[in-house]
């Protein structure tokens, strides 16, 4: 067990608390630096992927997560994101502007977005959200002339200045050094009084708004994050790979960060990255199955559907809490050997909920 | 001096008339009791004062401003904070940032300060916190300060939802059923505090309560509600020998 001696308010906000923190996420750089001579083509950019996925699920895991607010939507920003780098990339703008412009677009979209479903919540809001990545979806199809309708966009490199991304190992420091800061910035806003407004509304709306807390105003800046931080998810998709379709943008795009989230871990950072880790692991394991099973690839659709639902229902009936709330657990186990009872985490039921205002 | 006013306030909700034509006043320093039996309006009164439901007529004054029109989320601005009947506190929070959430309405940084959590971010934190701290003290909460709320005792819990209005800095504090779910004894300290935030604090109480000798011990005046309507205003121990309140709660 780690005890410790606090000395003063700042050991509470501080980002690295213990010493043993330090030395472990320390040596996870390490080896995230190293990554590009010791792993092969073909893994690096599967860990380039890991972290578009992972800026993409920590968009999700602020809206989701930690406000509450269920997106089925969250293939818009990510599409919007992507096109808007593309479209400004072909009309030779650089690539440093275009990125901030891409979450820009993105973010606007996503106040656009809290303005009209102001009054949702829950199931209604996540309805909302669907229709809302139709309607998008349906726009990039439509409208050839700036997007290239169905037919597609090319996405060409990046280069910032003489600093050209055309090696795969360049462009994964790109990703993983982005997805440092996004996770950096997403501590700093949940260790403030943002962030607690945002968990406050999700526990307690009613309360929230007591205590001084805008919905509507909080709704919109959670909104614009996640849309910010999605579309630079989806520009990075972009450029990953250089060919975009409004088909790569749909519902099952959606589902795929939700599951993202509910698999990670819903409410901590640490879930969005390791469900990140995990979404795109799950390809190489769903292609086990269907040749472990013979399954001919004409059902490929299916199986993938089939297997994001039944992922979600596993984890939302036996580990809420997701990759990282086990991950804690067997942490918490080897810390207080032989000390660990079953009912350590057992959920506490609780009965008292107001029946005032619903 | 007064410090809260409530002129006719009225609230119909489809053929029930919760509120009807409601009117009273609180001085600044009192401990104000509103007393009725089941339904008799009085949790959808407090939602009026706090904004939460729409006023039908009437309005409401704090301290000389009209404020029946203010939006819910500047009440507590204005320094008018509350607590719940059932505890509405923000579940998988430690207490101490359930307070920290009562120092929303305070103030704090701009968003891109927070994101970067820049020195004057952190400034604000730590001012905060020293507040929190002040509340924590009172309230005697030391020892459940990182522990999340969903796991505590319901007693303590009721504290730290106490604690997360104080925290606000208010000057009117409104309690619905302090003393809801809790034992004798913790009634009991309770009364101590409510006199506490009074006395400590300067902090003018509005509450809504159940247990007479809770009401008798800490209230300078009692209201009795009934059917929406106000039946008696006054000291404790006339409202409790009014033959009207009376008949209101044993039923006639």
């Amino acid at each position: 067990m780690h005890v410790q001696m606090k000395t003063s308010y700042d050991d509470d906000i501080r980002l690295v608390r213990h010493r043993a923190t330090l030395l472990w996420y320390g040596l996870l750089a390490l080896g995230l630096l190293a990554a590009p001579v010791l792993l092969g083509e073909h893994h690096l950019s599967q860990l380039s992927f890991v972290g578009i996925y992972a800026i993409a699920g920590v968009g999700a895991m602020l809206l989701v997560g930690y406000t509450g607010q269920v997106s089925l939507g969250q293939a818009a920003f990510l599409a919007v994101g992507a096109y808007t780098e593309g479209i400004l990339l072909k009309h030779g703008m650089p690539f440093a502007l275009s990125l901030v412009l891409a979450a820009v677009v993105a973010g606007l979209l996503g106040v656009v977005l809290s303005l009209s479903t102001a009054r949702l919540a829950g199931i209604y809001l996540a309805i909302a959200t669907l229709a809302f990545a139709f309607i998008v979806e349906e726009v990039l199809t439509r409208w050839e002339t700036l997007t290239g309708g169905s037919l597609g966009l090319f996405v060409g490199r990046i280069g910032i200045g003489p600093l050209v991304f055309d090696a795969e190992w360049k462009f994964y420091y790109l990703c993983v050094g982005l997805l440092a800061l996004v996770l950096y910035l997403a501590i700093n806003l949940l260790r403030s009084r943002t962030g607690r407004a945002l968990v406050a509304m999700r526990d307690s709306e009613i309360s929230a708004q007591s205590l001084g807390i805008d919905l509507a105003r909080y709704k919109a800046i959670v909104l614009a994050l996640s849309g910010a931080l999605t579309g630079v998810a989806g520009a990075l998709y972009a450029h990953r790979i250089q060919f975009i379709t409004p088909d790569q943008f749909t519902i099952m795009a959606s589902v795929e960060l939700l599951v993202l989230v509910v698999v990670g871990g819903l409410g901590s950072l640490h879930g969005a990255v390791f469900g990140a880790v995990f979404i795109v692991m799950l390809p190489q394991f769903i292609g086990l199955i269907r040749d472990g099973f013979g399954i001919g690839s004409t059902y490929q659709a299916g199986l993938d559907a089939g297997i994001y639902g039944l992922l979600m229902v596993l984890f939302m009936l036996f580990e809420p809490h997701g990759l990282y709330g086990r991950w804690q657990k067997i942490k918490l186990y080897l810390d207080i050997f032989p000390f660990y009872r079953k009912a350590t985490f057992r959920r506490q039921r609780v009965f008292q909920k107001s029946e005032q205002l619903r | 001096m007064t410090l809260f006013e409530a002129r006719n306030i009225d609230r119909q909700f489809g053929g029930i008339h919760a509120v009807r034509d409601v009117s009273f006043s609180v001085d600044t320093g009192e401990i104000f009791t509103i007393i009725g039996p089941n339904g008799a309006g009085k949790t959808t009164l407090f939602n009026l004062v706090s904004r939460i439901y729409d006023l039908g007529g009437g309005s409401l004054v704090f301290d000389g401003q009209d404020i029946s029109r203010v939006p819910p989320h500047r009440v507590v601005g204005l320094g008018i904070a509350r607590t719940f009947q059932n505890i509405e506190l923000f579940e998988n929070s430690t207490v101490l940032s359930n307070l920290l959430v009562g120092r929303h309405s305070r103030g704090g940084p701009r968003l891109w300060q927070e994101l970067l959590f820049t020195p004057a971010a952190r400034r604000s934190e730590i001012a905060h916190r020293d507040r929190v701290e002040d509340v924590i003290d009172l309230l005697d909460l030391q020892e459940h300060r990182d522990a999340r709320v969903g796991g505590l005792p319901y007693g303590i819990r009721k504290v730290v939802e106490l604690g997360r209005a104080l925290a606000a800095g208010p000057r009117l504090i409104l309690l619905d059923e302090p003393s809801s779910g809790l034992n004798a004894d913790e009634t009991e300290d309770m009364s101590y505090w409510i006199r506490d935030i009074r006395r400590e604090l300067g902090v003018t109480v509005l509450m809504i309560e159940h247990d007479m000798a809770l009401v008798g011990m800490v209230s300078d005046r009692v209201l009795a509600l009934d059917h929406g309507e106000v039946l008696a205003i006054g000291r404790p121990e006339e409202i409790m020998s009014d033959a009207h309140v009376i008949e209101a709660y044993l039923g006639g």
